[in-house]
C-alpha cells in the first residue's frame, strides 16, 4: 500500500488524536500504522503551537444541529467556527455557538456524581463516586420497579440506547421539545400532509411576509436562514427581496424587515386569511385552481368571513395594507409566507400557523424557487428524527396525573428543565411525588435540584452522537458529533450510563453496543450499508468524520405534499387571553433574544450574558419592553422597576421604554431567573414563564403570549446595564452614522 | 449503498470558506495594481442584522475580558467589535439601524501621533498596532479616537477555575493599566502568511478572515486587501453604497461602510 502519513496530514485530520491518555476517536492514520508508534516519543497534540481541529455538530440553534469545527491546542478547545463543507450553515455560526467552548470549562459544571443532602429544591449536595451513584440507580431501578424518563429532545443514537435499555427495564419516556413545534407541527401536517420542516426557499424569494417569525435570531435554524436571507437581499433575478415583519413586538428579523406592521396579538392568522381573502376576490390567484385547492376544507367561501375590513378592526392592521400586502404577494412571485414567534403563542396558536401557512399554497408556491419545498425523510429506521415529541400540554396532563397518585417509582431526568420552563405544569409536586428523582446534565438546574442523585453529563464537545438536522434544503443531512476534548470533569456520556446501568441490571446480554461511541458508529455506518470492520467502512468512518457527517441527494426518501390543505379556516378563532380585560390591561409577549437562550447552559455562560440584546443593548437581566409613549404617560422612565403581575404570578422587572412595542403591550425577554446555574446565572433576573397560566392550543402548543398583566411602577430603581453609551441614540439627526439609500 | 464523501481538510476550508467567492490572484497581478498590502474591512449594512455572531467570536479569539454586570453598568466594558443600534423614526414607524464598529485602522489615525510611549503605530500593511509592552497607559490614544473604539484595562482580566483552558494560545492576555483593541486579528494574518509561505507563495485573498468575518452568518463582513483591486474586499468597497465613518475627521479609515437599503425611506420621510 503506497500511503504515506506525515505529520502534518496526521495532525490536520480532524477524525482523531491522542488526547490525554485516552484514544477517544479513529484518525486519519490507519489504524495499523499509527498503533507501531512508541510511547516513547512526545504525543503529537503535545507539541506547542499545533492545533488540530475536530469536525462535530452544534445544537445550539433550536432544532437545526450546525456543523462546526473546534480548533483544539493541547488537548483544550480554543474555539468554534462553522464547518464550511456543512450543507445547513454553511461555514458560518451563532453568538451562541462562538460561545460553546466556554460552556466546557465552566467552573461551575457540574463535575461529579451529587448526592442531595437538604431538602429538594435546597441545592445542597455531597460529592460521590461513580460506583457509589451506580449502586444507588441499580437499588432504585431493580425489582421491577416503574421508571420514567424526562428528557429533552435526544439524537437517534441516544435514543436508540434508550430504547434498548426500555425493553429490558419497561421504562416511559416522554422527550419535551421546543414550545411551539406542537403548533407548527400541526399546522404542517394540516396543511402540507407532512411532519417534518419544508424547505422555505427565503434565498429565491422576493417577496416575504412572516407573521411573527424570529428567522434571522432564534427561529428554528438562525444560521442557515440567515446565509439565505444575505441571498433575499442581493440583487437575485427579480431584484433584492422584500420582506415585511408582522408582530405585536419588533423581533431581530422585525427590526431587519423592509416593513415593520405593529398588530394586536393573536390576530396574525386573521391578517393572513384577509390576504388570501383579497388574492381571490381581486382576481390576484385563479380562483378555480382556489377553490380546487380548498375544496376539502371548507371552499372559499370559508374565507369569506376574513374581508380586510372585518380583519383591519380586529388586528389594528389598515385594510389598504392588508390589500397592498397582497398585491405585492403576488407581483414578485411566488411569495413566501412564515409564521413563529408570538403568533404561535396562543390558546389558537395551531390554527394561527395553519392559515399562514395557507396562503403559501394559495400562491402556488409549492416546489418553486423561492417557495415551500418538502424535505426528504431518513429512510434509516434506526436513525430516524428524535421521534415523538411531547407537547406542552400532554406534559401538563402527566405532572397532574403524577400528582395525583400516579408517579413512578422513579423519575430519570435528563438535559430537560419543567420546573423552569414549564412551571404552571406543577413538576415541582410532581417529582415530590415519585418514589425517586435521578437527574443528569451540565449544569445544575430548577429540576435537577430537587432530584435524590445528580449525574454529571458530557458536555456535546465530549462525545459521540448522530443528528438529523431540520429543516433541510433539499438534500438529507446525517451530522456526526465526536468528541473534541476529554472532559476534566467525572462527566460520562448518556448513552454510556444507559449501557453500564443495563448491564448491571440485566446482565451482559442486555447490551447492544459496549459504547455510546460504537452505537454512533455502527449505527451510521449501517444506515450507508456499511459493515463495520469492513477496510472500505472504516476508511469510509474517517472520511465521514472529517466532513462532520454525510449528506446528498441520492440519500433519504423523497416526500411529498398532500394534494390539497385539510385545514378549514373556519376553524381560526378570535384569540382569548388569560385574565379580565378590565384588571389587567396589558398583553404579555414573552420573547427571546440572541444572547442567552431558554436552556441552562447557555444561561450559564457570560459571554452569552453579555451579548447585548440587539434592539435594547440590555445585558445580564431581565428588562420589560413598553411604549415610550405610554410609558411617559404613566409617569415611568428607564430603569423604574414595575411589578407586573397576572393570574398566574408576580415580578418585579425594570423597564426599557422602546419603540419596539405599542401601547397596552410589555414584552419581556425569556431565559433569566434561574438558582442554581453557576455564579454567572444564579438568582440573576426573572423567569417571565412564572408569570404565565398553564395554557395550551388543542395541539399542544403553550400559549407563551396568551397572558394579560396589571403593571404598577414601585418606589425604586435599577440599574440598566446596557451597552449603548448614551440613551436611544438616534439615526435620523443632520448625519446619520448608517447611512440609507433607497432600494 | 450510498456513496462516501471524500475527506476534506476542515482547517484550510474553514478559512478558505470565510471569504467565500474571493478570487486568488499571482503575487504579480498585485503587484502590478497595488502599492503594497493595506488590509480593511468592508461592513455592509444592509447585510448585518445585529445577530452578534461577531461580538462573541471576537471575545473567544482574542481572550477579551469576562464583561460582567457592573462593567457594563460602568461603561467599562470591553468589546473590540461591538453592533451599534440606532433608532428612526417613533412607534409605529420606528426602525432599528445596526453598524458594527470596529478599530478603523486609520491611515491618518489620531490615536497614534499622541502616544508618547510609541505604543501604538501604522504598520506598512495599513494595521493600526497596538504594543501592548510599551503601553504605560495615558490613554491619551483612547481620547483621541473618534469612534471610541480603544479600550482601557482597569483591572487584571479573570478566569476562574478551569475556564482559562478556553484562552487562545496566539494571543496574549492584556493586564491592568494598558489599552487594548481590534487588531483585525493579526494572529491570523501572520498565521496565514506563515503557511502561504510554507507552499511557496505570498498571501492571498481569502487566506486570511478575521474571527468576526469568519462568523458572520450573512457575510455582512469582507476582509481583504483593499489595495489589491482583485481583492474580494476591494470590489465590495467600489460601490454607490460606500461611505465611511466620520469623514470630516480625516481619518482615513481602513473599514468602508455600504449604506442600508430602505426601499420605504422616501415614504418615512413624506409621512414625518
Amino acid at each position: 500500500m503506497n500511503r504515506k502519513i506525515r505529520r502534518r496530514n496526521f495532525l490536520l485530520g480532524s477524525a482523531g488524536a491522542l488526547l490525554g491518555s485516552g484514544l477517544i476517536v479513529g484518525c486519519a492514520a490507519p489504524e495499523r500504522e499509527s498503533r507501531v508508534k512508541s510511547f516513547a516519543l512526545s504525543p503529537e497534540q503535545s507539541l506547542p503551537g499545533q492545533d488540530l481541529w475536530f469536525a462535530t455538530i452544534d445544537a445550539h440553534d433550536p432544532i437545526a444541529g450546525n456543523g462546526v469545527v473546534v480548533r483544539t491546542v493541547d488537548g483544550r478547545a480554543k474555539k468554534v467556527e462553522g464547518n464550511p463543507g456543512f450543507p445547513i450553515n454553511l461555514g458560518k455560526s451563532s453568538a451562541r455557538a462562538q460561545a460553546g467552548v466556554q460552556s466546557v470549562y465552566h467552573p461551575d459544571r457540574i463535575a461529579t456524581p451529587l448526592l442531595r443532602t437538604g431538602d429538594p429544591g435546597s441545592g445542597q449536595f455531597r460529592p460521590i463516586s461513580w460506583d457509589r451513584a451506580l449502586a444507588f440507580i441499580a437499588e432504585r431501578m431493580g425489582n421491577g420497579a416503574s421508571a420514567t424518563f424526562l428528557t429533552g429532545r435526544l439524537d437517534p443514537v441516544k435514543r436508540r440506547l434508550l430504547d434498548s435499555f426500555r425493553l429490558w427495564s419497561k421504562a416511559d419516556h416522554v422527550s419535551l421539545g421546543p414550545d411551539d413545534q406542537a403548533n407548527l407541527r400541526y399546522a404542517l401536517r394540516q396543511v402540507y400532509g407532512v411532519d417534518s420542516l419544508p424547505h422555505f426557499d427565503i434565498a429565491r424569494a422576493r417577496s416575504i411576509i412572516s407573521f411573527g417569525s424570529d428567522f434571522l435570531g432564534t427561529e428554528l435554524a438562525p444560521v442557515a436562514y440567515s446565509g439565505a436571507y444575505a441571498e433575499f437581499r442581493g440583487p437575485g433575478s427579480g431584484g433584492r427581496g422584500l420582506l415585511t415583519q408582522i408582530e405585536p413586538h419588533m423581533s431581530l428579523t422585525g427590526a431587519n424587515a423592509d416593513r415593520w406592521l405593529p398588530l394586536n396579538p393573536g390576530f396574525e392568522g386573521h391578517v393572513a386569511l384577509a390576504i388570501a381573502n383579497e388574492l381571490v376576490s381581486a382576481g390576484l390567484v385563479d380562483a378555480a385552481a382556489a377553490e380546487r385547492l380548498l375544496a376539502a376544507s371548507g371552499g372559499l367561501s370559508a374565507l369569506d368571513a376574513f374581508t380586510p375590513e372585518s380583519v383591519a378592526a380586529l388586528s389594528a392592521v389598515p385594510a389598504a395594507t392588508i390589500r397592498e400586502l397582497a398585491h405585492e404577494f403576488v407581483a414578485a412571485q411566488p411569495g413566501l409566507a412564515l409564521v413563529g414567534g408570538s403568533a404561535l403563542g396562543h390558546v389558537y396558536g395551531d390554527q394561527i400557523a395553519a392559515a399562514v401557512l395557507l396562503l403559501n399554497r394559495l400562491v402556488g408556491n409549492d416546489s418553486l424557487p423561492g417557495g415551500v419545498s418538502a424535505n426528504p425523510e431518513s429512510g434509516w429506521e434506526h436513525l430516524r428524527a428524535a421521534g415523538p415529541v411531547s407537547s406542552a400540554r400532554s406534559a401538563s396532563a402527566m405532572a397532574q396525573s403524577w400528582s395525583a397518585g400516579a408517579a413512578p417509582d422513579l423519575v430519570f431526568v435528563y438535559e430537560v428543565d419543567p420546573v423552569h420552563d414549564l412551571p404552571a405544569a406543577g413538576f415541582e409536586q410532581a417529582l415530590a411525588a415519585a418514589g425517586a428523582v435521578i437527574g443528569m446534565g451540565t449544569f445544575m438546574n430548577e429540576t435537577l435540584a430537587r432530584a435524590d442523585l445528580v449525574l454529571p453529563g458530557a458536555h456535546p464537545f465530549e462525545e459521540w452522537g448522530a443528528y438529523l438536522p431540520e429543516p433541510l434544503r433539499g438534500e438529507l443531512v446525517l451530522g456526526l458529533q465526536q468528541p473534541v476534548v476529554t472532559p476534566l470533569t467525572q462527566a460520562r456520556s448518556f448513552g454510556d450510563l444507559l449501557i453500564a446501568a443495563s448491564s448491571e441490571l440485566f446482565g451482559e446480554n442486555s447490551v447492544l453496543y459496549d459504547s455510546q461511541q460504537s452505537a454512533t458508529k455502527n449505527m451510521v455506518l449501517a444506515a450507508l450499508g456499511l459493515t463495520p470492520g469492513d477496510a472500505t467502512a472504516e476508511a469510509g468512518w474517517i472520511d465521514i468524520l472529517r466532513r462532520g457527517g454525510v449528506w446528498g441527494p441520492d440519500l433519504g426518501q423523497a416526500q411529498a405534499f398532500s394534494a390539497a390543505p385539510a385545514w378549514d379556516a373556519g376553524r381560526l378563532r378570535v384569540p382569548t387571553y388569560a385574565g379580565d380585560a378590565a384588571a389587567f390591561t396589558f398583553n404579555l409577549i414573552p420573547f427571546q433574544t440572541v444572547g442567552i437562550g431558554t436552556d441552562t447552559q447557555t444561561g450559564a455562560q457570560p459571554w452569552l450574558q453579555a451579548t447585548p440584546d440587539p434592539l435594547t443593548t440590555m445585558t445580564w437581566k431581565t428588562w420589560v419592553e413598553m411604549n415610550p409613549e405610554q410609558a411617559r404617560a404613566m409617569g415611568i422612565q428607564r430603569g423604574d422597576v414595575l411589578r407586573i403581575q397576572t393570574i398566574a404570578g408576580s415580578a418585579d422587572v425594570p423597564v426599557y421604554p422602546a419603540p419596539t412595542i405599542g401601547p397596552g403591550l410589555i414584552a419581556v425577554p425569556e431565559g433569566q431567573g434561574r438558582k442554581f446555574s453557576g455564579r454567572w446565572n444564579e438568582g440573576r433576573g426573572t423567569n417571565v414563564r412564572a408569570l404565565l397560566p398553564d395554557l395550551t392550543s388543542a395541539a399542544g402548543g403553550l400559549a407563551l403570549a396568551a397572558a394579560r398583566a396589571r403593571v404598577s411602577r414601585l418606589d425604586r430603581t435599577s440599574l440598566m446595564p446596557t451597552f449603548e453609551l448614551i440613551e436611544d441614540p438616534r439615526n435620523d439627526a443632520e448625519s446619520p452614522p448608517v447611512k440609507i439609500v433607497n432600494g | 449503498m450510498a456513496s462516501i464523501p471524500t475527506a476534506v481538510n476542515n482547517e484550510a476550508a474553514a478559512r478558505a470558506a470565510a471569504n467565500a467567492g474571493a478570487q486568488t490572484i499571482t503575487a504579480e497581478e498585485r503587484a502590478a495594481n497595488s502599492g503594497g498590502i493595506r488590509w480593511g474591512m468592508v461592513v455592509d449594512a444592509d447585510l448585518c442584522t445585529g445577530c452578534q455572531a461577531c461580538v462573541v467570536a471576537c471575545q473567544a479569539e482574542n481572550n477579551v475580558a469576562l464583561n460582567e454586570e457592573q462593567r457594563v453598568n460602568e461603561k467599562r466594558a470591553k468589546a473590540w467589535i461591538r453592533i451599534e443600534r440606532y433608532w428612526e423614526g417613533e412607534y409605529p414607524n420606528a426602525k432599528a439601524r445596526f453598524l458594527p464598529v470596529m478599530c478603523q485602522h486609520c491611515a491618518s489615525a489620531p490615536c497614534e501621533p499622541v502616544c508618547p510611549a510609541w505604543a501604538t503605530y501604522h504598520n506598512e500593511e495599513g494595521l493600526n498596532v497596538q504594543v501592548y509592552n510599551r503601553c504605560i497607559g495615558t490613554r491619551f490614544c483612547a481620547n483621541g479616537c473618534p469612534y471610541s473604539v480603544r479600550h482601557f484595562n482597569f483591572w487584571n482580566p479573570e478566569w476562574p477555575g478551569e475556564l482559562e483552558n478556553q484562552l487562545n494560545p496566539d494571543v496574549t492576555v492584556r493586564t491592568k493599566g494598558i489599552i487594548e483593541k481590534c487588531t483585525f486579528c493579526v494572529q491570523r494574518i501572520n498565521r496565514a502568511r506563515v503557511d502561504a509561505g510554507r507552499q511557496g507563495r505570498e498571501i492571498a485573498d481569502g487566506d486570511v478572515a478575521p474571527a468576526c468575518v469568519q462568523a458572520c452568518p450573512t457575510h455582512a463582513l469582507v476582509f481583504g486587501d483593499l489595495n489589491d483591486p482583485f481583492s474580494h474586499a476591494a470590489e465590495r468597497a467600489d460601490d454607490d453604497r460606500s461611505y465611511i465613518l466620520l469623514e470630516e475627521r480625516g481619518t482615513e479609515p481602513g473599514v468602508v461602510y455600504l449604506a442600508k437599503v430602505d426601499p420605504f425611506a422616501h415614504v418615512e420621510d413624506e409621512q414625518h
